[in-house]
């Protein structure tokens, strides 16, 4: 039972820092440079993303065992996408009647998430990988709060940029896909992180 | 409809240069930076790219008068789904190594945003002709794009120009242009993927900078010899009225 | 906006859907047997690359229900008409991605080298420099997993040992 538990918040901890996301596995780029130049709205964006991950996969993973039941495993992606975006509708709709404030801060992001692919490409890539159902939400869970991290230290980091004496050239988006290269490079610092446990 | 000489020129260029999908609208970001590692990737990625961009535009402006305002989108969503799953099955059988090395970029095509906002603002609007050459513009815009990219990574970080390992019916061949030992093999890691990103649109944000310059100072000037002439003709028109 | 409207716009949906089915439907029928072959051609390479040019697989057992946690099939080579070893082929997958390898062992069931068939690792190329090549010609031991690319690491070594088991139960 430890064991199990220490694997699972291993594998949160490693696909939310060591292999992360936006920063190496290259998910979700577009939201990441298009919604972080404030802080606020990047917090949201972030949010979102983790809610509808995680959503996803509870759904997606039992969708495919079905799917591989009915022997139409190849029509994954498909399903996948339409689970996406009817997922992204109905949590729309959901958080417009509970909580209008939220979904006035929310609102607009909740349509990018369908074309995020840090979405689609998580719960692609748990089904292709033949994880196990534990493994894939550790996998979910990490992904989307190291998803979230990402765009908010980022957007920090933009939002002093704003004031920055940049040259010319570099002003806007240049000098800020140069703050995600350094990023990267910060977080390719992680690797081989756990080395010394033993599992 | 009549329309202007060279429009289909046009329209098949603009995603190539004033449109481009990848550096000036930013779109599809996701596959240019992890699909460029080497060339060769990158040409495979264009290529899938532009099948799957120029069939769904066929496809969604064909059916334009049927699908009515509001399942606009799921609509769109399942074509280019099963656009992607053909092209994915197809790679796997006839570019075996191709489909291992793109793995599961080739999926995310689906939530490309460039071929649902293709969908969305062209073809659904335009006929299936001025669709299909649209699309074929901003799938060899992009394709042009990642290679450019693609070049730039592969022979800063691996100081070498190889060809033959993917597309298998070419001989392999390997060209060393760094040499051995003075590679800078941070290009092919993410962070190289980004610094080589940001210097491409620096590059093209610094010649935008210079076109406007030269345009205001021309302008400037333009100005300035309006100013002179209407000045002289009026000193000469009220020496005339002395 | 009347009732009819909707069941038009249901019709035109599940159109949609139902044609995209039959297209996936149909490609899948055309490309099944070209996959499955290209998947064959690759296995029989990596029995080449391991024992040489002449090896060729006689014989193939499945082992998916065995209870293995990685081994799924099994092969047997032989070169010449003689019977020249045996090669396994694992599968097994963590948080970076899928590995998959053919293990070859040789006459006195001595470990004689791995083939990668598919490696989606993340860090894939750190994990092939540093571990599986060395591993290969024999300058890295198995349980030194520490190369940067360790967890990708300890499932290629977990893989390994448990092939290693298997090829002494398959030898009795």
């Amino acid at each position: 039972m430890m064991k199990i538990l220490v694997t699972f918040v291993l594998a949160i901890i490693s696909s939310m820092l060591i292999d992360n996301v936006v920063l190496s596995r290259f998910y979700g780029i577009c939201p990441f440079l298009g919604v972080s130049k404030k802080v606020k709205s990047s917090l949201g964006m972030g949010l979102a993303v983790v809610f509808v991950i995680m959503l996803a996969t509870l759904i997606c993973w039992p969708l495919y065992q079905l799917l591989q039941l009915a022997g139409i495993a190849f029509m994954d992606t498909v399903a996948y996408i339409l689970v996406i975006a009817s997922l992204v509708q109905l949590v729309g709709l959901f958080i417009k009647k509970y909580s209008p404030t939220l979904y006035k801060n929310l609102g607009i992001y909740l349509p990018l998430i369908t074309t995020n692919c840090a979405v689609l490409g998580v719960v692609q890539s748990n089904t292709d990988q033949a994880l196990t159902f534990l493994d894939s939400i550790a996998n979910a869970l990490g992904t989307s709060i190291g998803f979230l991290i990402v765009i908010v230290l980022f957007s920090c980091i933009r939002v002093r940029l704003e004031s920055a004496n940049t040259p010319k050239a570099f002003k806007g988006l240049p000098i800020a896909l140069i703050v995600a290269a350094i990023m990267a490079l910060a977080f390719m610092g992680l690797q081989g992180l756990f080395s010394g446990i033993n599992l | 409809m009549k329309r202007e000489k060279g429009f289909t020129k046009r329209n098949f260029l603009k995603g190539i240069l004033a449109e481009n999908p990848l550096f000036v609208s930013i779109l599809g970001t996701c596959p240019a930076l992890a699909t460029t590692k080497t060339v060769e990737a990158a040409i495979g990625m264009g290529i899938l790219f532009t099948i799957v961009l120029v069939c769904s535009s066929i496809l969604v402006s064909l059916l334009r008068k049927i699908i009515s305002e509001e399942i606009r989108t799921p609509a769109y969503i399942v074509i280019i789904a099963t656009f992607v799953t053909i092209v994915k099955m197809f790679t796997n059988a006839f570019l075996p190594e191709l489909y291992l090395t793109l793995g599961v970029f080739i999926s995310l095509i689906v939530v490309n945003c460039i071929v649902l906002g293709r969908a969305e603002a062209y073809a659904s609007k335009n006929t299936v002709f001025d669709s299909l050459i649209d699309a074929l513009g901003m799938g060899l815009g992009y394709t042009l794009a990642i290679i450019t990219m693609a070049v730039f990574r592969e022979i800063l970080g691996t100081g070498a120009f190889s060809f033959g390992k993917i597309f298998t019916f070419i001989p392999y061949f390997k060209l060393q242009i760094i040499p051995k030992g003075y590679e800078i093999s941070l290009f092919q890691n993410p962070a190289g993927a980004f610094i080589v990103f940001a210097l491409i649109l620096a590059v093209i944000a610094f010649i935008k900078n210079r076109k406007a310059e030269l345009k205001s100072n021309l302008e400037k000037q333009e100005k300035i010899r309006k100013q002179q002439e209407a000045k002289m003709a009026a000193e000469s028109s009220g020496g005339e009225s002395k | 906006m009347g009732k009819k409207h909707y069941v038009i716009v249901s019709i035109t949906l599940g159109a949609i859907a139902a044609i995209s089915a039959v297209l996936i439907g149909v490609t899948n029928l055309v490309t099944k047997d070209r996959i499955i072959q290209n998947e064959k051609n690759r296995i029989a390479a990596g029995i080449k690359e391991i024992f040489g040019n002449n090896s060729l697989i006689s014989d193939e057992e499945d082992l998916k229900d065995n209870g293995y946690a990685y081994v799924n099939y099994s092969y047997t080579v032989k070169a010449n008409d003689e019977f020249f070893g045996y090669a396994l082929r694992t599968t097994g997958s963590n948080m970076y991605g899928k590995i998959s390898l053919l293990v070859g062992f040789g006459m006195t069931y001595s470990f004689s080298g791995i083939y990668v068939i598919i490696n989606e690792q993340t860090y894939a190329s750190t994990l092939e420099d540093n571990y599986l090549i060395p591993l290969n010609e024999g300058s890295k031991e198995l349980d030194d997993v520490e190369c940067g690319a360790t967890y990708g690491a300890k499932l290629v070594r977990d893989m390994i040992n448990e092939a290693s088991e298997v090829i002494l139960e398959i030898w009795k």
